[in-house]
């Protein structure tokens, strides 16, 4: 669904991303992990055009990612971060409908699209006529991911978008989470620096080091077949991720 | 004579941007503002803002008004370059002038004599009065009882006498037989500093100032028991009093050259005097002296009736609000495009702010005075000038507010697909509005005040009784200008919170 093919990028003299090619099946979730400074938000960036490559080529689709395309292939997208980026000005109605009132949806389809997100998010349809600072953390994140999911996209990049909130509610949010992708079946990228959420969430892990891809496959190869000491440090810095394994082989 | 600043030549750099902008100004204001509100067919006199000038006025005026013309007074313009430039322009038809103030200022560029003055006039379009009467010729003054003290009678008496504390008008200060040439002819040690005309006979009378520039006619001579110093070097010259008009008068209404014309001879000095007590000491209305003077001495029947407070009140303030209305608007039109761009264009950006900046260094006295010689007098210069003189704080704060947005909220903008255009309207400007919001409440309460100046350059407004309060020391008049523009900011200040409200979402409330 997304391919990168040996795109680099530079800030200043630090590399964020060296030479690396990768493919985002589609329809699968696939979890982006690696220490701060790896590179696996500009990963990200790099997919959804916020950031340019110095080298190398992004499509997504069949479709290269440049200057002319991403507008674009953004609305076919959706975004999440860490602090839901939503704009303080706008109920949490006006910020989930704000690129559907742009393109000129009809009210009712904006009110019945609003409702079915309401529904699939499971947030109190009350908390949508409150503003971002009215509303919870988790409440935030739920409203930012309705927004993604406005126009219906069919890919969906999340930047630790769960990495803000407290333990009991990334709990909650991370099932429900998961039950929404399983649910639409989109292609999901997911971003996170906690190897127990990586293997909560992906189909597929990539490991990523100074740029470069480390290794990349189900958690369980990762686990059983490091490719690198460095893989087996990474895993072992935190326990989480064994625990969910053993529910997955149930 | 002139008693104010001679203002300087418009500067080169902002020429395009004001004529820009006074098209603007034509474009937005209703028709009746564009020609200096009134119709062609209306006569207009001009007066300088000291009580002579505006008696003489008020004379010409009446005279006019006698014959059967329509005439209206655009009294205490700013300066004697304001009223030359808006005679050449035929913004007014004729104003009181001094013979001197033609020769040593206003033609000091031209090889004139007094003799030749009347045919170099006529090069400029301008006609010129036999003179009226009086000599009002500059002189130095001293308190008598100091002068006798120390023993000063003539100008020359002053150099023994280096400590004196001089204060002279601004315009004194570098006139062509101002100070710095009186200080070469009789060799003075002392410096001088520039002070208003009104606040100088102030100063004299604490004793904060010990000499001081007066006139020869100045009702506080006698009131102020002052001693006027012999010019024994003849530096001063003449100054007769004279009507200078339109020569296109002659053809186009003959019979207010004849009514101007009858004022010739008639106001001998201590007569000028006595009339000038009337209203700088007696408090009485210029026009009202005016009208008493030509009834008796020119057989006329003119009945002045000054108007009601309330009158004053409604007239200041439909002109007020119309300067700080269109201005307003215009800053906000303009002020908010060129604050996006300065935010937007990062090689436009530093030379927008600067610009607006340079601006609002200029004193709001100057900017006005830069506009007469473009726009000549009235509502149009002063709007324009106002405008200008606004966009500094609704441009910076549009500029900061713009750029201090996090740049996380841009990527979600970027990153939902909106377009810059559709980001710029749905989420950054709202985000700013509180920022820009801000940046026009400075605005209001720079321009209501600088709106003031704007009766100097006679588009009326609450500076007005403030001009005329300054002039006859009268604080009530004082009053009547300054509380009715500190009322108005809060009123306009109490809707823009309105406006804040109405428009911000709770979440951007304090």
């Amino acid at each position: 669904m997304i391919t990168l093919d040996a795109v680099s990028k530079r800030y200043g003299d630090a590399v964020a991303v060296q030479d690396l090619s990768l493919s985002v099946p589609a329809e699968e979730t696939t979890v982006l992990i690696g220490p701060s400074g790896s590179g696996k938000s500009t990963l990200l960036r790099l997919m959804i055009g916020l950031t340019r490559p110095d080298a190398g080529t992004v499509v997504v689709g069949d479709t290269t990612l440049t200057a002319a395309t991403a507008p674009s292939l953004r609305r076919r997208m959706g975004y999440v971060i860490q602090e839901g980026g939503l704009f303080p000005h706008l109920t949490g109605r006006g910020n989930v409908a704000l690129m559907a009132r742009h393109l000129g949806w009809a009210a009712d389809r904006i009110d019945d699209r609003i409702a079915d997100l309401t529904d699939l998010v499971q947030l109190d349809p009350d908390r949508l006529e409150q503003y971002p600072p009215e509303l919870s953390g988790g409440q935030r994140q739920r409203v930012s991911l309705m927004r993604a999911l406005m126009l219906d996209p069919d890919v969906l990049l999340l930047d630790e978008p769960l990495g803000a909130l407290d333990p009991m509610i990334r709990a909650d949010l991370q099932d429900d989470l998961r039950a929404i992708f399983r649910r639409l079946g989109k292609t999901v990228v997911f971003v996170t620096h906690d190897i127990g959420e990586a293997g909560f969430f992906g189909d597929r892990v990539v490991l990523l080091r100074s740029g470069e891809v480390e290794q990349q496959g189900p958690m369980r190869t990762l686990l059983d077949d490091p490719a690198s000491p460095f893989v087996t440090d990474f895993i072992q810095a935190q326990r989480g991720p064994l625990e969910h394994l053993h529910e997955d082989r149930e | 004579m002139l008693r104010d600043a001679i203002l300087p030549p418009p500067s080169s750099f902002c020429a395009p941007l004001v004529f820009l902008l006074s098209l603007l100004v034509l474009v937005a204001s209703p028709p009746s503002l564009a020609h200096g509100q009134q119709t062609d067919s209306t006569l207009t006199v001009g007066s300088k803002k000291f009580t002579e000038n505006v008696i003489l006025g008020w004379m010409g005026t009446h005279l006019l008004r006698s014959e059967e013309l329509p005439a209206t007074h655009r009294e205490e313009l700013g300066g004697s370059r304001f009223l030359w430039e808006a005679l050449r322009r035929g913004d007014i038809d004729a104003y009181p002038e001094y013979t001197g103030t033609l020769l040593r200022e206003i033609l000091s560029d031209v090889d004139v004599t007094r003799e030749t003055l009347a045919d170099t006039l006529a090069r400029y379009g301008v006609a010129m009065s036999q003179p009226l009467g009086f000599n009002n010729t500059y002189a130095l003054g001293m308190r008598a009882d100091r002068a006798d003290s120390l023993g000063i009678r003539t100008i020359g008496d002053l150099r023994d006498h280096p400590d004196l504390t001089f204060g002279f008008t601004n315009e004194f200060m570098d006139r062509g037989d101002g100070w710095p040439s009186l200080r070469a002819a009789y060799d003075l040690p002392q410096s001088a500093r520039g002070i208003d005309h009104d606040l100088a006979y102030r100063g004299l009378q604490s004793g904060q100032l010990d000499v001081i520039d007066l006139y020869s006619t100045d009702a506080e001579i006698e009131r102020y028991d002052l001693r006027v110093l012999e010019d024994t070097k003849d530096h001063f010259p003449s100054y007769q009093a004279v009507f200078l008009y339109r020569r296109d008068l002659q053809t186009r209404a003959p019979a207010a050259v004849d009514a101007l014309t009858r004022l010739e001879g008639q106001l001998p000095a201590d007569t000028m005097q006595a009339l000038n007590a009337r209203s700088a000491i007696d408090q009485v209305d210029e026009a009202q002296v005016a009208a008493h003077f030509v009834n008796r001495t020119l057989g006329l029947a003119t009945t002045f009736a000054p108007d009601t407070r309330a009158e004053r009140l409604r007239r200041y303030t439909a002109d007020h609000l119309v300067l700080v209305g269109v201005s307003l608007a215009l800053a906000v039109l303009l002020g908010l495009p060129l604050g996006i761009v300065a935010a937007k264009r990062r090689l436009l950006g530093p030379g927008i702010l600067a610009v607006v900046g340079i601006i609002y260094t200029i004193p709001a006295l100057a900017l006005l005075a830069l506009m007469v010689p473009l726009l000549g007098l009235g509502r149009v210069p002063a709007i324009t000038a106002l405008t200008l003189y606004s966009l500094l704080p609704i441009v910076w704060t549009t500029y900061t507010g713009l750029q201090d947005l996090p740049g996380s909220l841009l990527e979600s903008a970027k990153a939902l697909g909106l377009s810059p255009a559709a980001t710029l309207w749905r989420v950054e400007l709202p985000l700013a509005a509180r920022s820009i919001l801000a940046g026009i409440k400075i605005a209001v309460i720079i321009n209501i005040g600088a709106a003031t100046l704007g009766a100097l350059i006679g588009a009326g407004g609450y500076g007005q009784p403030i001009l005329t309060g300054i002039r006859r020391a009268n604080l009530g008049l004082i009053l009547e200008g300054t509380v009715p523009a500190a009322v108005l900011t809060i009123l306009l200040l109490g809707v823009l919170e309105g406006v804040e409200r109405a428009l911000l979402p709770r979440s951007m409330q304090t």
